[in-house]
């Protein structure tokens, strides 16, 4: 028992205030250490003991507590040791039971050992013999513990409980006075202050007056102080705060305690987030308490420790009183003041988190913010390299030009440079274009139309022979020379033939092989220009028959249907042709001329179909041709080189006639022979004419597929001028003549391109756009008029139309809008290199390879150039300023028109980028040649 | 590609026997272009184109006595616009412009276009520009087929 008070007791030696009080205090401080000691609290009987021994101890001396007969069986006992303790010996009884030496000064000499404690309290039996004998016995001699235990000990199990339960209550009133300073020298401030459990209830606890006399205290205003508002104070240094002024004022240098203290008294932590951010939480402190107010001592009345929280009063049941509610309080309490610094703690912690947090996000989204801008640059970058890419190519081509052009002018002057002759090689280009289609329409998605195409040629070529008799005669002997020559150059194995019929038939293979590639060309079958796209290998018929009577023919068909296929007879002297060819320096600029031919005669059809119903009157030129002598001449002349020469020449012509012959037959077919007249003697000496022809060649933009284009016009003059360029410009043509016509047109086949004049009879342009873009979104629709105010090209755009080309077009126009709206369709001219290789056999597998892959390169570049250009489209038109449109095939959306200023002013960027690899170092030219070849078309390009 | 074009052209009149056209009448830029569609030994290309030119032009011409008689504006108008698209791919300049002129008189405005002008006005001024673009275009007409040589003299037959 004497064990429990020990501790207050011992350390409070200048307290003793009296023997009630001392008598009080030891009551619970017995309670106490009996508490702690016993474990779990029993509640169940704590109610009753509440009520009646917190009175009992504080107010009543202990013989009421004596007087209690009705109290449990085991308070009697349990008191009974300590009464006599209480009343015959005051402080002996208590001084004994402590270990502390300083109270025994007034006391009898206390044994410190517990036994001696024991021997000390064996006179007390008398007052209560069975319980006290029980606990004498039972307490181990050497135990040190506070004898408090030894009553357990003493008590039968069954009681155990109650009693322990007991002690706490009567220790509770002064116990719960104390809350909080237990084991910290603030509860001896606190309890002298208040003197006694009674004084917390009237006036200011000492410690809150402490607290405000040291705020008031300005010599500590850097350490501690109020803060600015007067509503708090902040304690800004804690060790000094610790070290310096809790000791002074509080008498302790715990600041743990003084927070748990303030906390007790419902202070409550201020968070400062700034603070929290830029310094060390644990040096700054802020409590605020709503009466704890600067200059407000009137207030500090009701700063007061705070109640039991609900939960413990909840445990008390039915205990109404607001102090202690059982001895479980006291372990949660101290719980709760662990808890509420753990909590303060984590407050803080959380708090620092949350800011760091903060940061984080920031910063994330300013990371996400600066990722944001680098893909938009990326994406910017991507859309420059398309751009760059599309100069480029359009550089090459025009670069190609130029160096055909050069080769061809210097070819003609010069006679050694026929096996360099660029043309030759392009014309194999041109064949392995062909071969290769695949590869480049798989690509815009166009194999299966072309494929069509293809077996839609060969049908009209089928049906085509009887026609061939009357439009063959249309000087059809003069094409076929020229056509076929120029591919017997080409193709090794089909050179001239030493007969004529032969010669014709071969021709014919070779018109076969090229048709089908013309035909891929032609729309659809419904097209007039479909069939006449035929007439080249077509007029050779005639010839053949004419000259080689039916046999000729037969071997025409045969040799139509199987191109390859060659007599050796034919391959021999094919062969010997080539040589000649070869060796013959004249046939240079022909051979160039070769080139244009091949376009030429893709064109010559169209051109054909364009006149309406030439049938007729063709007849009657076919033969009136075919038993014209000069034609036969012609033909035996052409197996040597000679006619060759003049087959070229004869092909304009012919086109020429076949477009007449639809308006004017009788007289064109004077004016033909007459011009045969006139080409004969011009043949021997004819660069010239095939410099010219090679001039207008140079426009030709390299298609990987010719493309389809609709023409719209109900104008004779300007549909034929338009057809004439587009037919120059390796266009397959097809014409409608007004808007009804058109969307018919749209609805029935696939165009590439449709150039659309605005007022025309039926139904004008910008109603036919509107039309046809109700089932056709996609293709490029250029209007073409003389009507090109604002509010008109604002009409046109609305209407689905993509670009304007202003009435009347130059040809550089035309071209320009073809290159912008067509370019996937261009190959890159690196397939000029194909033939020079490949132009005389043996040709060797590598280079044909490294050609091929080249091509199959080209083509997956331009078909990702086209993707991500119809990905873009912007509207960011691109033109370059020299005249070498590049077009975002993205024409597509309406709303990438452009006005064409914009676009030129676009396209020039690129052209400013010194910085250019030079793509064509894969196809001989040297650094130099390239930078040269920039700076002339530089040139070119600004004047 | 200007400078083919000029080779073209000259190369072209060359063959024509060197008769020029009066710049006045004939915009070369348009006109040379044409004759560079056509082949190196002959004008048979942009002779037709001519021709047909001439064809529509009398046609037109008769049309616009017609609708001028029944004091159609719209008609005239329309016929001015389809006139003026062949006239300038031709290179005609004044046709052209006087084409235009009806054109915008037809819409009851002034030759220019700005102005609004009443039926009398237009039909008293289309009158007037009919007959100055008929004028204009004979004499065209004449140094187109000077151009072209005489011997092409058969087909003028066709133009009136």
């Amino acid at each position: 028992m004497s064990g429990r008070q020990s501790q207050p007791w011992s350390q409070q030696p200048p307290n003793g205030a009296g023997g009630s009080t001392s008598t009080h205090n030891n009551t619970w401080q017995a309670g106490n250490g009996a508490w702690t000691s016993s474990g779990p609290p029993r509640q169940p009987q704590q109610p009753q003991q509440q009520q009646q021994q917190p009175q009992a101890n504080q107010f009543a001396p202990n013989p009421v507590q004596q007087q209690r007969p009705p109290q449990p069986m085991y308070a009697p006992q349990h008191q009974q040791p300590r009464d006599p303790v209480a009343t015959g010996f005051p402080q002996q009884g208590f001084g004994a039971s402590q270990h502390e030496r300083q109270l025994s000064g007034h006391q009898q000499p206390v044994p410190q050992q517990q036994q001696q404690l024991n021997n000390q309290f064996a006179p007390p039996p008398a007052f209560a013999p069975g319980t006290f004998r029980e606990w004498h016995g039972h307490a181990p001699p050497s135990v040190l513990t506070p004898t408090y235990e030894q009553p357990q000990f003493s008590f039968p199990p069954g009681m155990q409980g109650q009693f322990t339960s007991q002690h706490p209550n009567q220790m509770r009133g002064g116990h719960s006075q104390n809350d909080g300073y237990s084991g910290m020298k603030g509860e001896d401030d606190d309890k002298g202050a208040g003197g006694g459990p009674g004084g917390q209830k009237q006036g200011t606890s000492d410690f809150v007056k402490k607290l405000f006399t040291m705020l008031d205290d300005l010599s500590y205003s850097s350490i501690v102080s109020w803060s600015h508002t007067g509503d708090s104070f902040v304690v800004r240094n804690m060790n000094d705060f610790t070290k310096h002024i809790l000791p002074r004022h509080f008498r302790h240098s715990n600041f743990a305690s003084f927070v748990r203290q303030l906390n007790k008294y419902d202070f409550h932590k201020v968070k400062n987030p700034e603070e929290q951010a830029t310094q060390s939480v644990d040096q700054v402190w802020e409590f605020k308490h709503p009466d704890f107010i600067r200059g407000r001592e009137d207030l500090l009345e009701n700063v007061r420790r705070k109640l039991p929280s609900g939960k413990k009063k909840g445990g008390a049941g039915g205990g109404g009183d607001d102090r202690d509610l059982s001895p479980t309080m006291l372990n949660p309490a101290e719980a709760a003041e662990r808890g509420a610094e753990e909590y303060q703690q984590l407050k803080d912690q959380i708090a620092t988190l949350t800011a760091a947090q903060d940061q984080m996000s920031g910063h994330i989204s300013n990371l996400t913010k600066q990722y944001q801008g680098v893909i938009g640059e990326m994406l910017t970058f991507q859309r420059n390299m398309v751009q760059q890419d599309q100069l480029m190519q359009n550089l090459i081509q025009y670069l190609m030009n130029l160096e055909n052009d050069r080769k061809v002018e210097a070819s003609s002057v010069a006679s050694g440079a026929l096996a360099d002759g660029p043309f030759v090689p392009a014309q194999e280009a041109q064949k392995l274009i062909g071969n290769y289609q695949d590869v480049a329409e798989a690509t815009f998605g166009q194999m299966s139309q072309i494929s069509q195409r293809v077996a839609q040629s060969s049908n009209d070529e089928a049906t085509r022979g009887n026609d061939s008799y009357s439009k063959g005669g249309n000087g059809g002997g003069h094409d076929s020379y020229s056509t076929p020559s120029g591919q017997s150059t080409v193709a090794s194995p089909t050179s001239q033939a030493s007969r004529v019929s032969r010669h014709s038939s071969i021709r014919q293979s070779m018109a076969g092989n090229l048709s089908p590639k013309s035909m891929a060309t032609v729309p659809s079958p419904a097209t007039v220009p479909s069939q006449s796209a035929l007439t080249p290998a077509v007029s050779e018929r005639p010839q053949g028959i004419l000259r080689n009577n039916s046999d000729g023919k037969s071997d025409e068909m045969s040799m139509f249907l199987h191109p390859p296929h060659l007599d050796d007879d034919e391959s021999n002297t094919l062969f010997n042709t080539a040589a000649n060819i070869v060796d013959n320096p004249s046939l240079a600029g022909f051979e160039g001329a070769g080139l244009r031919v091949f376009t030429v005669g893709t064109l010559q059809p169209r051109e054909g179909s364009s006149a309406d119903g030439a049938g007729g009157s063709s007849l009657n030129a076919a033969l009136g041709r075919a038993t014209s002598e000069g034609n036969g001449e012609k033909q035996d002349y052409g197996i040597s080189v000679p006619p060759l020469e003049d087959l070229p020449a004869d092909m304009p012509k012919v086109d020429q006639r076949t477009t007449s012959t639809t308006t004017t037959p009788a007289p064109d077919d004077d004016g033909d022979e007459d011009a045969d007249g006139r080409r004969r003697s011009l043949t021997p000496s004819d660069p010239g004419s095939n410099m010219l022809r090679v001039r207008r060649s140079t426009y030709v933009p390299g298609w990987a597929v010719p493309p389809r284009v609709l023409l719209v016009d109900d104008d004779a003059v300007c549909r034929k001028l338009s057809s004439k360029f587009l037919q120059v410009f390796g266009c397959a043509i097809d014409v409608a003549v007004d808007g009804v016509n058109a969307v018919n047109k749209m609805t029935m086949s696939d165009y590439d391109l449709v150039l659309c004049d605005i007022v025309m009879p039926n139904l004008d342009g910008v109603t036919a756009t509107s039309l046809i873009r109700q089932f056709d979104p996609r293709t490029p629709i250029i209007s073409m008029t003389s009507n090109t105010s604002p509010d008109d090209l604002l009409t046109y755009m609305s209407s689905g139309m993509n670009d304007v080309l202003p009435k009347p077009f130059t040809k550089e126009g035309l071209l320009n809008m073809l290159e912008k709206h067509l370019i996937h369709l261009k190959t890159v001219q690196k397939m000029d290199q194909i033939p020079k290789q490949l132009g005389l056999p043996p040709v060797s597998k590598e280079t044909l390879e490294g050609v091929l892959q080249a091509t199959a390169a080209s083509a997956a570049a331009l078909g990702t150039s086209g993707a991500s250009g119809s990905g873009s489209g912007s509207g960011a038109g691109k033109g370059n300023g020299n005249g070498e449109s590049s077009g975002w095939p993205s024409s597509s959306s309406p709303g990438s028109g452009k006005a064409l200023p914009a676009a030129a002013m676009m396209g020039n960027g690129p052209n400013d980028n010194p910085n250019v690899v030079n793509p064509l170092a894969a196809m001989g030219f040297s650094d130099e040649e390239y930078i040269s070849m920039i700076q002339s078309l530089l040139a070119a390009g600004t004047v | 590609m200007s400078a083919k074009e000029v080779d073209v052209s000259s190369g072209a009149s060359d063959e024509a026997g060197g008769s020029m056209l009066p710049p006045e009448i004939i915009d070369m830029d348009t006109f040379g272009q044409l004759l560079e569609m056509d082949d190196e030994d002959d004008h048979e290309f942009s002779k037709e184109i001519v021709w047909n030119f001439f064809d529509q032009a009398n046609t037109t011409f008769d049309k616009m006595d017609q609708a001028l008689k029944d004091e159609d504006l719209a008609e005239l108008s329309t016929l001015g616009h389809f006139l003026k698209g062949s006239s300038a791919a031709v290179g005609v300049i004044r046709v052209r412009d006087g084409c235009e002129a009806m054109q915008h008189l037809g819409k009851l405005h002034d030759e220019a276009g700005v102005m609004d002008i009443t039926k009398e006005e237009a039909l008293e001024k289309v009158q007037k520009t009919l007959k100055d673009v008929k004028t204009n275009y004979s004499k065209a007409e004449v140094a187109l087929r000077q151009f072209y040589g005489g011997g092409d003299g058969e087909e003028g037959g066709d133009e009136k």
